[in-house]
């Protein structure tokens, strides 16, 4: 028996054949035909040349096509890298370039961006527009060879068998880089499985669940969607990018697509419990709420707790470094509790400690950086040795230990019940909406103006979505917010733009003329 | 006029990509991503102190924000 992502798929296409394996809108997709359509797509991207160790990119809106994809890719032996499709063609264009992708599966909807992509030198040779069966002379892109759905219809069915190991990476997810530029997570088939199998059994997911997939496919939320689906023969519903602009759509969304399992960031959970409309006693099939990715507020958790008394809910937490890490399944919220929730204990075969300052482990009630080992800690960072070593460690308590620990950067304590609390950062990394940012990626991106003389991002609290990015910026002559966040557009994703961008005179120094960032936030 | 005031907060506070005031009242503000979910958010608590109205939920729908125009409309109809 085999150790791999897309293995899953094959022995629930065996077991639950007629069963559906993904739903998107009214396209559904059963176990046997995504494990046939899955094949035909590693089959023709084999005759495009991609073998074992290479890395195919993903690139359109979430749909049975991308899904499709994702295992397509794997079972040719390569590592998918999901693009976010509304990311600038500069950023996605370096992604492309650090990880070598030759091979793209696209859809139409993506046809006016390749051009962009060539335009800032990714190497692509071939495109497979997936979601079409004939292309126009207007879609055409010079130098490279584009491919659509009727390709992938003419290859065989027969899963081309590439020989893998569970160490072989599975797919690379570009998270936030603090020196300006996105990082590569790199994940294999073991790193991911710790995490899916767990949860399956944990969260006890059959072939009777529907769970939702709200999460886009670059971000590790989707993980546990697509593959503790497939794990279980379970379905995983695709949540429209439409619908969750509108709480009462997703409250509608659940109800009509009879979700068992969500799982979503809690700013999403949020807007639901305060503007979703939902009775006491909604949802009679839905039975776990997961969330991750940022701090649930504790007064929205607690009303939505109240409302869903038969949900249970977890607070997962995990960098994408470490999948999940920790979990904690959580109990009634006393009336007066305003305190976020603790992270809780690790998951199987992983194991978490907290390290102080002073290089010792943190006793329960001191402070300390929080250190993952086991299966589901990454391989390191594509192309980036140097990052790599910095973060994956040897374990610094336990020298004889020979696997590398990951250094989180989480400051942490822990609980006399042995459950750990999330207390900060090391750094200037920030989450927003779920999002992991590292502010010093956009001050980069704002020190590119070539009229910026300095500036200094910062991230000011909020209870909705525990960020929002404030930028203070030096400029010389006329340049104005509105250009700036213009200029921003083109080069960082949206969620990272500052909301507000204010001009002023000069930034304030410490004593070592570096910018004062902490008198900056007191002036806010 | 309403759609001016509409239009100001939605260049100011929700056009991180700099749309700035041009923005036609027919312009599609979903299907360009204008407004995400937060942003309506920071949408509905403007027009609920600026306007004085209060939006119910069911009426967090696409049809009352697909443009400037549908979320005056929408003022209008609460202020009638």
């Amino acid at each position: 028996m085999e150790n791999l992502l897309h293995e899953l798929l094959r022995r629930s296409a065996e077991r639950y054949a007629d069963r559906t394996a993904v739903e998107d809108g009214d396209r559904c997709l059963t176990y046997a035909a995504l494990e046939a359509r899955s094949n035909r797509m590693a089959n023709l991207l084999a005759s495009l040349g991609v073998s074992r160790g290479d890395r195919v990119g993903l690139y359109l809106d979430k749909s049975l096509e991308s899904i499709t994809g994702i295992y397509g890719i794997m079972k040719a032996g390569a590592a998918y890298v999901p693009l976010d499709p509304r990311a600038p063609a500069a950023r996605l264009a370096y992604i492309a370039a650090d990880c070598d992708l030759k091979v793209l599966i696209s859809g139409l909807e993506k046809a006016g961006s390749w051009a962009g992509l060539l335009e800032h030198d990714a190497p692509l040779e071939a495109i497979v527009v997936a979601n079409t069966d004939a292309l126009g002379p207007e879609e055409e892109v010079v130098g490279v060879k584009l491919l659509t759905g009727r390709d992938v219809d003419q290859q065989s069915d027969t899963d081309p068998a590439v020989r893998c190991i569970d160490q072989d990476l599975a797919y690379i997810l570009y998270t936030s880089g603090s020196t300006g530029s996105p990082k590569g997570v790199m994940l294999s088939h073991l790193n991911a499985l710790t995490f899916v199998r767990w949860t399956v059994e944990r969260f006890g997911i059959g072939s009777q669940d529907r769970l939702s997939n709200h999460a886009p496919l670059h971000f590790d939320l989707s993980i546990f969607d697509l593959f503790a689906a497939s794990a279980a023969g379970a379905a995983v519903v695709l949540v429209p990018a439409e619908v969750s602009v509108f709480p009462v759509h997703i409250r509608d969304f659940i109800e009509q697509k009879r979700i068992t399992t969500w799982y979503s960031v809690p700013s999403l959970l949020s807007m639901l419990t305060l503007r979703g409309g939902i009775q006491k006693d909604e949802f009679p099939l839905l039975r776990t709420i997961l969330f991750a990715g940022e701090v649930f507020p504790t007064k929205y958790l607690r009303q939505l707790m109240g409302l869903l008394p038969h949900v249970e809910f977890f607070n997962l937490y995990g960098p994408t470094e470490t999948n999940v890490c920790t979990y904690y399944p959580v109990p009634p919220i006393s009336a007066e509790r305003t305190e976020p929730i603790p992270i809780g204990w690790p998951i199987d075969d992983v194991e978490v400690f907290a390290v102080t300052d002073g290089g010792t482990l943190a006793e329960p009630g001191e402070l300390g950086e929080l250190y993952v080992r086991g299966t589901s800690v990454m391989q390191g960072y594509w192309g980036d040795a140097e990052r790599t070593d910095r973060t994956l460690v040897r374990d610094p308590i336990r020298g004889e230990l020979r696997d590398p620990v990951y250094r989180t950067g989480d400051l942490v304590q822990q609980n006399e019940d042995g459950g750990y609390r999330l207390l900060g950062r090391r750094d200037h990394q920030i989450k927003s909406r779920g999002y992991r940012i590292e502010l010093g990626e956009i001050e980069t991106a704002i020190y590119a103006h070539p009229r910026v003389v300095e500036c200094a991002v910062l991230a000011v609290p909020d209870p909705m979505v525990t960020n929002r990015i404030k930028a203070f910026v030096v400029g010389r002559d006329g340049v104005s917010p509105k250009d700036l966040a213009r200029f921003c557009a083109e080069r960082i994703p949206n969620y990272m733009i500052p909301e507000q961008i204010e001009f002023v005179q000069t930034l304030p120094k410490t004593s070592t003329g570096k910018i004062d960032r902490q008198a900056l936030m007191t002036a806010l | 006029m309403i759609e001016d005031a509409i239009r100001k907060f939605i260049a100011e506070e929700l056009s991180s990509n700099g749309l700035g005031e041009s923005l036609a009242d027919d312009y599609p503000l979903l299907d360009r991503q204008v407004i995400d979910s937060l942003g309506l958010f920071q949408l509905v608590g403007f027009l609920e102190t600026e306007f004085g109205v209060e939006v119910d939920d069911e009426e967090l729908v696409p049809g009352n924000f697909g443009t400037i125009g549908d979320i005056a409309r929408l003022v209008d109809d609460k202020r009638a």
